[in-house]
């Protein structure tokens, strides 16, 4: 019996035992489906039991960490953007790094989708955009970049998109694991330190590591 | 025709009485009160500051009198200081013609929705024609209790009288009668001398002049009398100016007392977008420019403009901009009047108001539509820190695509194999940094025009792994950075 411990750990960890504590997550799962990361791996520990599926849950915030900006963290965002796409609804870039650019948004969405771009040159204006935004309620995906996010502002941004059929995304070269309001948290891998990448935060189950970040390695 | 004659004995007053009671009302929390509550707190308020009246301040006598006053025995005409000796906490404001004619002209306005032909007769009445009306109205006193009911919501008081004379309506209601025996001759529109020589002649009242043959009187008397009486019988048409329903909105409020800051503005400022609101409403039309000027009592006055990225119609909307500006903005000086102009006026889209278009996936009703989103954003981080993106077919990179003010479909491209990321403007690039691994994709273009662009296009990988669109300019012979794969 001692011997079976470890493997219902495991379970826990691979996200295959469903808990109670995520009913919530479960009830909104079956009305909106979580929307895929691009990665299976990446899915299967974000979801709530392994028969459901699994990814970006609506409602919530996810920060995204990158020791530096463009390493393949928009991958990400692709199913996300495609889904607002079809159903035509607006994406917001609020203080992106760089413009996205039409053509590469017309080619990877199609038509559909209406794409804001917010400069903010204060990180408190940023902030306070995308609370505006997430509360409005009308956007499907929105995209923040912050290096500055206090607990503070991780929670406002929690209560405003909360129960809202929303994807909020925190990009941040912030490499922290304080505590934030953040469904998830994932640490895109150091190029030169062989780092994985580490998914350190997901609703129902430990930190995990991920076995691979594609989109790096077939760049490099 | 039978015409109505709404004639208003204290206009200015009664505006002034309204905004009183809106501006020291403190539980209103931005909410405009009933009807009903509206004419009780009037009068509690006329109750509690005195008997009000506004004089000529040329002539220093009175022209408005309220309900209080008027018990206390002043008149319309008799002089303010024989006014101090019988009230003595009377209140006394000045009169304007200008903001007379302001207030007449928001009444007319305010009952074009109920009349389609209205004639102002400034400075203290209105002409409405009525029988045009009847289809729509069941009786005359029917089209009469509706404009009773309006007028009683912004507290306006009235006397009317209907006639199918133009200008027996307008004597009668100035005069309170009812029949040409009780009206005397000094009400007819004649010159003081033509008057005096009728009442020397013993013709009292106008009925004493219709009973003289017509040839007699005009032959006695002149034509201008016989005119006169011809227009009274409804023989003769006034010359008279229809109203024409405004293409432009513009609204002035003289504020009581100087204001110093935004919460102080905030009742006056509400009244009047409810009013644009009306108007657009009327109008089925939306504004996407605010123009708000306040002034001052020692300093140019200021103006603020409101632009909005999507249209606006809703006064709760336009509330919520004028708040957004407000709030981190310093008023240089106190207000004393403001006022709302505008003029960009355009149809309403037509697609936001589908009924049958409200899926899932639309926003909800509680939700905060895009447009005002994006008007919110726009208002408080500048009009060009928002905006949506799109393509533009141009071969050179940094021309094919464009904000745009609002949000838009984004529309399809040929295009492939481009970065994710683009910069605005491409940075010089240390070749040494980077290793090339794919590319070239070759670019010219402009030679037609003087403005060549020749350039190779790479998709490269600098020391940290992440893949760069770097292009070599043939002409500049120069590397630069443009973009990002991502």
């Amino acid at each position: 019996m001692q011997s079976q411990a470890p493997s219902i750990q495991q379970l826990v960890n691979s996200g295959a035992v469903w808990r109670g504590v995520n009913s919530e997550a479960l009830f909104k799962s079956s009305e909106y489906p979580p929307v895929s990361t691009g990665l299976k791996e990446l899915d299967a520990y974000l979801s709530a039991g392994s028969q459901l599926p699994g990814g970006w849950q609506w409602g919530r915030m996810h920060e995204v960490q990158c020791p530096h900006w463009f390493m393949g963290e928009v991958h990400l965002l692709h199913a996300a953007l495609r889904l607002a796409a079809a159903e035509q609804a607006p994406v917001f870039w609020v203080a992106p790094p760089a413009i996205p650019y039409a053509h590469t948004l017309s080619r990877l969405t199609g038509t559909g989708a209406e794409h804001i771009h917010v400069r903010a040159t204060k990180s408190q204006e940023a902030l306070w955009a995308t609370e505006s935004i997430l509360d409005a309620g009308c956007a499907r995906v929105v995209c923040l970049w912050a290096n500055e996010l206090s607990q503070t502002d991780s929670r406002k941004l929690h209560l405003a998109i909360q129960r809202k059929r929303t994807l909020g995304f925190v990009f941040t070269q912030t490499l922290s694991a304080e505590a934030r309001s953040f469904a998830t948290r994932i640490r895109l891998p150091q190029p030169h330190l062989q780092e994985p990448c580490k998914l350190l935060k997901r609703q129902g189950g430990w930190p995990v590591t991920l076995s691979q970040w594609p989109y790096l390695r077939q760049l490099s | 025709m039978r015409w109505f004659y709404l004639y208003f004995p204290s206009l200015q007053l009664d505006q002034m009485l309204v905004q009183m009671q809106v501006g020291q009302e403190p539980s209103a929390g931005g909410q405009e009160p009933s009807a009903g509550a509206e004419k009780t707190a009037t009068g509690s308020l006329a109750g509690r500051s005195g008997a009000i009246v506004l004089y000529d301040p040329k002539q220093q006598t009175v022209t408005q009198v309220s309900g209080l006053a008027r018990t206390a025995g002043i008149r319309e005409g008799m002089a303010l200081s024989d006014c101090w000796l019988l009230c003595e906490d009377l209140a006394a404001f000045p009169y304007r013609a200008s903001m007379q004619r302001q207030v007449l002209y928001q009444t007319t306005r305010l009952l074009y929705r109920y009349v389609a032909l209205i004639c102002p007769d400034h400075p203290h009445g209105l002409w409405l024609e009525a029988s045009s009306m009847r289809r729509l109205y069941s009786s005359e006193e029917h089209l009469l209790s509706c404009i009773d009911e309006q007028l009683g919501q912004h507290g306006i008081h009235y006397r009317s009288a209907i006639s199918r004379s133009s200008l027996a309506a307008q004597i009668h209601a100035r005069t309170g009668t009812s029949s040409a025996n009780q009206v005397p001759v000094k009400a007819l529109p004649c010159s003081p001398r033509l008057i005096q020589k009728m009442e020397r002649m013993g013709v009292k009242t106008i009925a004493d002049a219709l009973k003289i043959p017509r040839s007699a009187l005009g032959g006695k008397l002149g034509k201008e009398i016989v005119q006169v009486l011809a227009e009274y019988q409804g023989h003769r048409v006034l010359p008279m100016a229809c109203f024409q329903p405004p293409t432009v909105f513009y609204q002035r409020l003289v504020l009581l007392a100087d204001v110093h800051d935004w919460q102080g503005l905030r009742f006056p400022m509400k009244r009047l977008l409810n009013d644009l609101a009306a108007f657009l409403e009327l109008r089925q039309q939306q504004t996407q420019r605010l123009q708000i000027s306040l002034s001052h009592r020692d300093a140019p006055p200021t103006r603020l403009t409101i632009g909005m990225a999507h249209g606006c119609w809703r006064a709760d909307d336009f509330m919520h901009l004028c708040q957004l500006k407000m709030e981190n903005y310093e008023l240089k000086a106190p207000v004393t009047d403001m006022s709302l102009y505008t003029r960009e006026l355009s149809g309403r889209n037509l697609a936001e108001a589908d009924l049958w278009n409200h899926s899932k996936h639309r926003a909800m009703p509680s939700e905060t539509s895009l447009g005002q989103l994006l008007n919110q954003l726009q208002l408080r981080l500048g009009e060009a820190q928002v905006r949506g993106i799109q393509v533009v077919h141009h071969w050179v990179p940094e021309q094919s695509w464009e904000y745009t003010a609002g949000a838009a479909h984004i529309a399809p491209t040929p295009l492939m194999g481009r970065p994710f990321w683009v910069l605005e403007n491409p940075e010089l690039a240390q070749p040494e940094q980077w290793t090339l691994v794919a590319g070239p994709e070759r670019i010219e273009s402009g030679w037609w025009s003087g403005e060549t662009t020749c350039r190779d296009y790479y998709k490269a990988v600098n020391r940290e792994g992440a893949s760069g669109w770097l292009f070599y300019d043939r002409l500049a012979q120069k590397w630069w950075l443009h973009g990002w794969f991502s």
